[in-house]
């Protein structure tokens, strides 16, 4: 039911999540934020059951700012997406956990990763990366317009896009969808879309 | 075991090898990414392919990458391809009641040069053969395949013309694997890979 957005451009990841959170078919509330950061330079945006999310979510933030403090070492993205993958292909046998999640950091020496994680535990590093039906609708849109190494207004207008896609032909009506990026100064809230 | 996709072909020639596989990652019937190959090198005469659930892939990669450290560190020589292969088959059987649901591959040069290609099923079962072996959704059509084009004694130019032949004859009439090949070419001399051009459907 989340729609989540998300693309790698030049020295930025960037990603589109909305902002509504439900219960069976009524809405209850517009306005939440559902990015979860890691660290300075990177964040999770999440879609699965709520209490699934929220559980394994703070388990993961905690668990890596736990590793930073004891050994004062900044992971990388590429460290943390094997760790979560590990997380949740061990969940998988023990406890199923049924959330997808997309991974997106900035380090300096590698420049914007995205990694997408399955509830399956497959990792796959990805240039976009559209989660929930409405990949069904966007991902052809995107494999058409996705550029390597697009600036900023561009990746926006591309989000733009892909919302006006949504609104015209996706059952559901979603509400506005909340950007975040992240580049070398951290990560940050751009706005509504 | 189709859930994610993809199709391995591993030919044999002389004093030499050739394995290749499609780079579809696919979530059932939708195609998530075109770049994932699911061949992996252990060491310069030996590759692994495997083909399943790709959660379990990584997780049984990441096992056979600390096992084979440890024991190139203990040794001081690489891992032989016997031996490799009984270590993979343990290490499918200790999960005999909840399998990791992955079907691989192995094909190696060991320290004389001699052809060593094996398939294994989801418990560890080793099948050798001498020729080829395939596994992945079209194994079957890619079995009746191989039979018709493969000859004893090949180079290795003829066996990359005639596995990249065999590979893009068997993806082209399947929608789980496909989106680009790639294909490892080993010898006593090295490894060259290459990447070759399929319908990207």
């Amino acid at each position: 039911m989340d729609t989540i957005i998300s693309l790698s451009g030049k020295d930025f990841g960037i990603c589109a999540i909305d902002t509504m959170a439900f219960k069976s078919f009524l809405i209850t509330k517009t306005n939440i934020n559902k990015f979860i950061e890691i660290g300075k330079n990177k964040f999770l945006a999440v879609s699965g059951y709520p209490g699934d999310v929220i559980q394994f979510t703070d388990f993961l933030q905690k668990t890596i700012q736990l590793y930073t403090l004891k050994t004062g070492l900044t992971l990388s993205t590429r460290s943390v997406a094997n760790c979560i993958r590990k997380e949740l292909s061990e969940c998988l046998r023990k406890n199923p956990l049924n959330i997808n999640l997309i991974l997106i950091g900035f380090d300096k020496i590698y420049g914007s990763s995205l990694y997408f994680i399955d509830y399956l535990g497959s990792l796959q590093r990805m240039n976009f990366c559209v989660q929930g039906h409405s990949s069904l609708i966007l991902s052809s849109f995107l494999d058409q317009y996705f550029r390597q190494k697009m600036n900023l207004q561009e990746a926006v207008q591309i989000i733009k896009k892909c919302s006006e896609i949504l609104k015209k032909r996706y059952l559901i009506p979603q509400t506005r969808l909340l950007i975040r990026i992240v580049d070398e100064e951290g990560c940050r809230c751009l706005g509504l879309v | 075991m189709d859930y994610n996709g993809g199709s391995i072909i591993i030919m044999g020639g002389k004093n030499c090898f050739a394995i290749a596989s499609d780079l579809r990652f696919g979530l059932d019937n939708f195609t998530k990414g075109h770049a994932t190959p699911k061949i992996f090198k252990i060491h310069e005469k030996l590759f692994i392919g495997m083909i399943g659930l790709f959660g379990d892939i990584s997780t049984i990669r990441q096992m056979l990458e600390y096992k084979t450290s440890i024991y190139s560190l203990k040794k001081s020589e690489k891992i032989q391809p016997f031996g490799f292969s009984s270590m993979l088959s343990n290490l499918l059987y200790h999960h005999r009641f909840g399998p990791f649901l992955v079907e691989t591959v192995l094909a190696g040069l060991d320290e004389k040069d001699n052809l060593f290609i094996e398939s294994k099923d989801i418990l560890g079962a080793k099948s050798p053969s001498s020729d080829f072996a395939t596994i992945g959704s079209c194994s079957e059509s890619l079995y009746g395949i191989c039979q018709v084009f493969w000859k004893p004694e090949m180079n290795l130019e003829e066996l990359f013309k005639t596995i990249s032949s065999c590979l893009v004859l068997g993806l082209n009439r399947n929608c789980i694997s496909g989106w680009g090949g790639i294909v490892h070419m080993v010898s006593k001399d090295g490894v060259v890979s290459k990447i070759i051009q399929t319908r990207m459907d």
